[in-house]
């Protein structure tokens, strides 16, 4: 196409062209590592001992550690001659050395300290490519520290009018890059009038480079940036209809493509322009992006892709703002035509488009039915990422009038569809079903067939739901038994088939018995023909239905009884105990019986189950809940609190990774389910004899969602958090909730501090010297308003407290904010608790709880080296200043999970280098406030023995207060 | 934003990666591996987009190379698809008819032509020309670099 380009040979190095050469030619991989072997000895040599090696050997032999490194051999040196580079007066090998350092280096290098200096040389440089170095490696891996030591400084070259544009663009980018590092570094009160008069500046790159910031910063927060609409939308103007920009920023002939993308992206953070005049011209310019969208059908692919793009933000920004009814249609048939295109990029796109705006409204979702058989169509399309997007889309175009439609080609399709999307469909179709069912008889019929087509994609949440609906309408229960009954003649039935069948037949048997072809005992035979092939959750399943069939049809107490004696004995300790539970049952006592084994009651309607798995697209079943052998019921008494635990446990998890603070996922798991095992308790302790408890207990033990981590609160373990726990072994789910949760935001700042099916308590703190700040969050997951809603602050000696007054009634699913500020004037040993009090339709409540406000959220950090440490370390001994214990951790000992704990969590410098055992650390931290007004520093030594999984930690510090709460803290954290 | 950047021969070799965002040295050699597998597998004519993690990946064939780039589910795909295109046009018109070996013998230029195009997992110039001149103004410093001292 061009020739080649001069100067690649008048900068390029020989020595590393040959170098390279050698290594692309060499004939094995031995070959290889030798050769790189050498070369390393080499360098290393070279480093070392030749004193006056020359700015050029320097650069080369970087070069050629950076190859070696990229071809992934590891770089134990280096590291410092690519920093020496840096500070070379000459461009070519200053440049190498940033180059090396952003690949090299990381933003938490324990190297970037060092080179902090020459950043800030180099900015303060007047020299554009001097400055553009630095900034390009701040961008690439600067960190917290950077932004504080050089903010100022990059903040001074965006706006400085004697920078070049090229020093702007970048510095726009740094200061985006250091927001990220340090969210909530750029404010609007201080930054907005600053940046937005860069939006005046004439040069395309720099607006470019500033819309990414400005775009990240909306995307944090838009309240504070409003006063950069007006001008966003003058440049659009100044782009889309006037045509007034630099030629060379025309890309295939389409005006600067990026920068219109981005400043329709900035818009759509915030609400439609509230003054008439700013609509319209944003009305205008969008109308003036359609236009061109005839000459997307021609032109080069880059042509049509860059022309697209603005179409699919300005799509996107139509959508947002949802205001023209004509743009609105328009956008509609745009859509509509992309979805229909060769391209397979464009139809991707337009049914992921399409998808949005079919969820729109409900005008949006009518404009878009004509397109519906196309859709279909792309069910069958031969990219799977196409696929899934039709999925999407019909998903959300079903309603009542088209769901049978829909429903049943995606039940075709299901019978081909790959195995990558076939869980997502197997929901997808659960849901619809479910949601426009206009009667259930069809739900039952599509459910059976779903497990019929794709059972093992079918899952538990699924089927329990099935179960649900069954028991609580009445009309449908004799066909789902029939239809059932039915469906397990097939010799080859999916096992969760015979669970739905063991379940439904159970309950609702007896409405078929009467028929010839389907009598109890017939009932009976045709599960348990299936019963030895199954998993030992289902036998346990089955076993449950034959003893409601003792309950129902006394004909059949022979042949169940012949099998709850054969698995009197099992191996499995959970069909075991339900045989012999049922076996007395059904031969003891009939009263008792018809009570136990009685009609399973309507199931609360609260709780709507699988919705909540649609929103991941993936369609990954999270769904809390626990598939436990007793799903159904009668779990035996063990579980009836092991099973909540371990539900809210899960449920916790769940919360914490996809909305914190947020109600959106609120209502506990499953509120049914444990209302039945509880109603069913006392009954199955008067059957259970003293000697099967005491048999059956142990192996449960075992099972225990807790396993061996149990003993990690357990009041015999050393030194541990002092714990609420009774000793009796019966553990309170919520007292344990509440410690682990107190536990963890003792190392994070943020987090859910208590969590019941009423209130969510969500906690952010932030401390700065001796000042914190919290914010609690208290949210009303429960249906009915939070009244009298108060909370009490108990300060302790050292920390004063001083909350903000809040209003009195939380509304159901809402949420308020209190903030609380305190400071810290000495060592402190206890912890502020708070007391929340509420009243409930029902009754007062009361919750007393900890809060995170332990001495490590003060510590500062404390940098020493290995003299330092071991002067300072011998200068305290002997209690009470120094105390040292063994502790045996609950898991093997990570050494690196140790050094999370402590640098992340607990704010203490974990001291690199000074203890030459990796298996040892050393730490150290500061802590600011001690009570005669002095600084106390703190020494911390952590000896671990692997083999024995024993560790040994040693405090000292000059206050013996501080060293034991220092001691109690890294024991409980990190055991 | 773009998370990563990678450039792989038809073999499956990485040619050049860029990483906007931390991953442990570990992370990065299994997505590298990962994204190999789906990008290298995937038919010829299908979309050039797909779903990864809480990511997009959005890819493109030059030749024997694949270019990779990692974006946030909420990037525009195609923009970012003919940010790919420009980058390759850079690199063409700089290297004249560029080649899987140009980027090899001279990864460091490919590195520092990237850093005037992306920064920061941002698109930074736009314009062709610009990003040419750029650097062959930067080329021209090292040749008189005695004329460039720090001045303090």
């Amino acid at each position: 196409m061009s020739t080649p380009n001069p100067n690649i040979a008048k900068t390029s190095m020989r020595g590393l062209t040959n170098f390279i050469s050698d290594l692309r030619n060499a004939p094995s991989k031995e070959n290889e590592e030798k050769r790189v072997t050498k070369e390393m000895a080499h360098i290393r040599k070279e480093f070392k001992e030749n004193k006056n090696i020359d700015g050029y050997a320097r650069r080369k032999y970087v070069c050629k550690l950076i190859y070696m490194y990229m071809l992934g051999y590891e770089l134990d040196f280096g590291h410092m001659e690519a920093v020496t580079l840096l500070s070379s007066t000459k461009f070519s090998e200053k440049q190498i050395g940033y180059i090396s350092i952003a690949i090299l280096l990381h933003e938490q290098h324990e190297m970037l300290p060092l080179i902090i200096n020459s950043f800030k040389e180099d900015l303060l440089a007047r020299n554009d490519y001097f400055q553009s170095l630095a900034l390009a490696a701040i961008c690439n891996i600067g960190g917290k520290e950077v932004a504080e030591f050089l903010s100022p400084l990059i903040q001074k070259l965006l706006i400085a009018n004697t920078s070049s544009p090229m020093v702007k663009k970048r510095a726009a980018l740094a200061i985006l890059r250091m927001n990220r590092k340090n969210i909530g570094f750029v404010t609007p009160d201080q930054w907005v009038e600053r940046l937005v008069s860069v939006l005046d500046d004439s040069d395309f790159g720099v607006l470019n480079s500033l819309m990414s910031l400005l775009i990240e910063l909306a995307s944090e927060n838009p309240i504070g940036w409003e006063s950069a609409i007006p001008k966003v939308i003058q440049l659009l103007k100044k782009i889309a209809i006037n045509k007034e920009f630099p030629k060379e920023y025309t890309y295939y002939h389409i005006a600067c493509p990026w920068l219109q993308v981005k400043l329709l992206k900035f818009l759509r953070y915030f609400p439609p322009p509230e003054d008439s005049q700013g609509g319209q011209v944003l009305n205008e310019i969008l109308n003036a992006i359609f236009s061109q969208s005839e000459s997307a059908k021609a032109g080069t692919v880059n042509h049509k892709n860059s022309l697209n793009a603005v179409l699919f933000e300005a799509i996107n920004l139509i959508i947002h703002l949802d205001s023209d009814p004509t743009l609105l249609k328009q956008t509609s048939s745009l859509l509509g035509r992309f979805i229909t295109v060769k391209e397979t990029n464009i139809r991707y796109l337009g049914l992921a488009t399409m998808s949005h705006f079919a969820n729109l409204s409900n005008e949006t979702s009518i404009m878009i039915k004509k397109y519906q058989d196309t859709v279909l169509l792309s069910l069958k399309d031969a990219d799977i990422s196409i696929r899934r997007r039709a999925l999407d889309l019909l998903y959300g175009m079903c309603d009542k009038n088209t769901c049978k439609h829909i429903v049943a080609e995606l039940l075709s399709y299901l019978q081909t569809a790959d195995y990558a999307i076939r869980e997502e469909l197997v929901i997808k179709i659960a849901n619809l079903a479910e949601k426009f069912a206009s009667n259930y008889s069809w739900y039952v019929d599509v459910i059976l067939q779903l497990i019929t087509t794709a059972g093992d994609f079918v899952s538990d949440d699924i089927w329990f739901r099935v179960v649900k609906i069954v028991t609580n309408h009445e009309d449908i229960q004799a066909y789902a038994a029939s239809t059932v009954f039915t469906a397990l003649q097939s010799r080859n039935c999916h096992e969760t088939l015979i669970k739905v069948g063991g379940y439904i037949l159970g309950e609702f048997g007896h409405l078929i018995a009467d028929s010839p072809q389907s009598s109890p005992l017939i009932q009976f035979n045709i599960l348990h023909s299936k019963y030895g092939t199954c998993s030992p959750s289902t036998k346990a399943l089955l076993l449950s239905t034959y003893a409601k069939f003792v309950n129902l049809f006394p004909e059949l107490t022979q042949p169940t009884q012949e099998v709850f004696k054969q698995h009197s004995n099992y191996i499995d300790a959970e069909i075991q105990q339900r045989a012999c539970e049922y076996l007395n049952l059904t031969s003891l006592n009939e009263d008792l019986m018809q009570t136990v084994l009685d009609v399973i009651p309507a199931f609360s309607e609260k709780d709507n189950s699988n919705n909540n798995n649609i929103n991941s697209s993936n369609g990954n079943s999270q769904d809390p809940r626990v598939s436990s052998g007793s799903g159904y019921h009668t779990p035996p008494p063990q579980q009836q609190y092991q099973q909540p635990v371990q539900q809210q446990q899960s449920n916790n998890n769940l919360q914490d990774l996809l909305d914190p603070f947020g109600l959106g996922l609120g209502g506990s798991p499953q509120p049914a389910q444990q209302q039945v095992a509880q109603y069913q308790q006392p009954q199955q302790q008067i059957v259970m004899q003293p000697q099967q408890i005491q048999q059956q207990q142990s192996p449960q033990e075992v099972q225990s969602p807790f396993g061996s981590g149990t003993h990690n609160f357990s009041p015999s373990s050393p030194n541990g958090p002092s714990s609420p726990i009774n000793s009796g072994g019966a553990i309170d789910p919520l007292q344990l909730k509440i410690l682990i949760s107190f536990k963890r935001l003792c190392l994070a700042s943020e987090g859910v501090l208590y969590e019941d099916n009423m209130l969510q308590v969500g906690l952010k703190s932030e401390y700065q010297g001796s000042q914190g700040r919290l914010m609690l969050y208290y949210g009303n997951s429960s249906a009915f308003p939070l009244t009298n809603f108060n909370v009490t602050f108990n300060s302790v000696s050292g920390v004063q407290l001083q909350p903000q007054s809040i209003a009195p009634v939380i509304q159901p699913k809402a949420q308020i904010q209190q903030p609380v500020t305190f400071s810290c004037t000495s060592e402190f040993t206890e912890t502020p608790t708070v007391v929340i009090n509420f009243l409930t339709p029902g009754k007062p409540i009361t919750i007393h709880l900890k809060l995170p406000i332990i001495m490590s959220k003060f510590f500062d950090p404390l940098k020493l080296n290995s003299g330092d440490f071991f002067a300072k370390w011998k200068t305290i001994s002997g209690k009470p200043l120094e105390i040292q214990e063994v502790f045996k951790p609950t898991k093997p000992v990570d050494i690196n999970q140790f050094t999370k704990v402590l640098s992340d969590g607990l704010n203490i410098t974990v001291l690199k280098g000074v203890d030459p055992n990796p298996n040892n650390i050393v730490a150290a931290c500061l802590y600011p406030f001690g009570s005669n007004g002095q600084p106390i520093q703190c020494y911390i030594r952590i000896e671990s023995n692997p083999q024995a999984n024993m560790c040994r930690v040693t405090i000292r510090t000059q206050s013996a207060v501080l060293t034991n709460t220092l001691k109690s803290l890294l024991i409980a954290h990190l055991q | 934003m773009i998370h990563f950047l990678l450039l792989l021969s038809r073999q499956g070799k990485t040619r050049l990666t860029k990483w906007y965002s931390p991953f442990t040295n570990k992370e990065k050699s299994r997505f590298t591996r990962e994204i190999g597998n789906m990008v290298l597998n995937r038919p010829p004519k299908l979309c050039n987009f797909l779903e990864w993690k809480e990511y997009k990946i959005i890819f493109k064939r030059y030749a024997s190379l694949y270019f990779i780039v990692c974006c946030d589910r909420t990037d525009n795909e195609l923009i970012v698809l003919e940010m790919i295109h420009h980058f390759v046009e850079i690199l063409d018109r700089y290297f004249g008819n560029v080649c899987e070996l140009d980027l090899i013998f001279n990864f460091h230029k490919a590195y520092y032509i990237l850093d005037e195009l992306l920064l920061a997992g941002e698109l930074q110039e736009t314009s062709k020309k610009t990003v040419l001149r750029l650097i062959a103004q930067q080329d021209a410093q090292q040749e008189n670099p005695s004329e460039h001292k720090v001045d303090l």
